[in-house]
């Protein structure tokens, strides 16, 4: 059940300047390279290359409104589906919630 | 007539084949501290697949080391003995059960559902301070006595398939109803004539009904990991019915809503790597 999302994980060589980080670029200790939000520009791309991170998350521009509604409401069907025979029990619910908040984004 | 007296799984329990003499003293050796790291490494070892799968696994993003492990020893002086040894137990395990012959059923998707809640209830056992290992490999075979039905008595059990797509119930009610058994019962008896530690026991026997001691343990990290598998949708078959949920066993364990998004998103992304490499 994946769904298109907002942002997408690219091979740093198919990344551009211009694009957007999604999420912060972490070295392999955990710290931040570059933090989230940050445009991208070909020296940045550059020097992420040179310390040697193979991929990043940036925003992904491709969606329209409409495929990103259209998918959401796909989503939050096949989940209902799935839970079609407890969605009545208290816990089960909260499951329903959980899983809902994080196929959807929110 | 198609029900399956106890006596009948009993006995076909004991007809089956017996584990590798490895993996049965692996799994019986979770519960004692006196046993040999040299000696496991020396035996693990000498089983090359077994020893490669470790290997393989031990190397993936599941643990995301920095460097590769190279030999068994290696990988337990890295990942701890008690890690290794429920990679080495899971591996040989699967590999016992792999299939093989002609049968309408499928194991695959069998053992990628295993390995999900495997995943999963070894991070619920992580965040609630549970054993990670314990819920790994009791995660990995809480179905196991499907596998006992589905080889012992396969016409039967297809009929409790046929049975469950009908009417559009779970199993193990389509296996009450038409085998007067369930896969949790035989399970159960698997794991004692297997001499489980009594913990893996009760996570195979209990996972579908945690009891009041099971709670805030291991078999209810298992009983809440089998729900969440099943609504995450890992498995990807279209009439999948996510189980009822203990409520009991699901306040034990104290998850909060950040846990379970952690839960959530490490199950995921460690799924399609581990099924890879087990079921290969």
């Amino acid at each position: 059940m994946h769904m298109i999302r907002k942002i997408k994980q690219l091979d740093l060589d198919d990344a551009e300047a211009g694009m957007v980080l999604s999420e912060d670029v972490l070295d392999g200790k955990g710290g931040v390279l570059l933090p989230a939000k940050t445009e991208l520009t070909d020296a940045l791309l550059t020097s992420l290359s040179r310390r040697g991170i193979d991929s990043v998350w940036v925003v992904n521009n491709d969606v329209s409104e409409e495929e990103l509604r259209e998918e959401r409401e796909r989503v939050q069907q096949r989940v209902e589906h799935l839970f079609r025979k407890c969605r009545n029990d208290r816990t089960c619910a909260v499951l329903l919630q959980h899983i809902s908040a994080y196929r959807l984004g929110e | 007539m198609s029900a399956i007296e106890l006596a009948d799984v009993v006995k076909n329990v004991r007809d089956l084949p017996a584990l590798p003499l490895i993996v049965s003293e692996l799994i019986s050796s979770f519960e004692r501290q006196d046993v040999s790291v040299g000696a496991l490494a020396d035996k693990v070892s000498q089983d090359q697949a077994l020893a490669a799968k470790t290997l393989r696994l031990a190397n993936s993003s599941f643990y995301g080391l920095q460097c590769k492990v190279k030999t068994i020893q290696q990988a337990i002086t890295v990942l701890g003995f008690d890690s290794v040894r429920a990679l080495v137990s899971a591996a040989g395990i699967i590999d016992n059960f792999a299939g093989g012959e002609q049968s309408a059923f499928d194991f695959k998707a069998f053992w990628r559902h295993a390995i999900g809640t495997a995943l999963c209830a070894k991070s619920i056992a992580r965040i609630a301070n549970l054993n990670q290992d314990y819920g790994f490999i009791s995660g990995l075979l809480h179905d196991i006595g499907i596998l006992v039905l589905v080889t012992r008595f396969p016409e039967q059990y297809q009929s409790a398939v046929a049975y469950r797509a009908e009417h559009d119930s779970y199993m193990l009610d389509a296996e009450k109803a038409v085998l007067g058994t369930d896969h949790a019962v035989v399970g159960r008896v698997l794991a004692e004539h297997w001499k489980f530690p009594p913990l893996i026991q009760r996570a195979i026997a209990n996972h579908h009904a945690p009891m009041q001691q099971d709670l805030g343990d291991v078999p209810s990290v298992v009983h809440v990991a089998n729900a969440i598998v099943h609504a995450m949708d890992l498995g990807g078959q279209d009439d999948d019915l996510v189980p009822p949920l203990s409520a009991g066993a699901w306040d034990s364990l104290r998850i909060d809503a950040q846990g379970i998004r952690r839960i959530f998103r490490e199950t995921e992304s460690e799924f399609e790597e581990t099924c890879q490499i087990f079921v290969a």
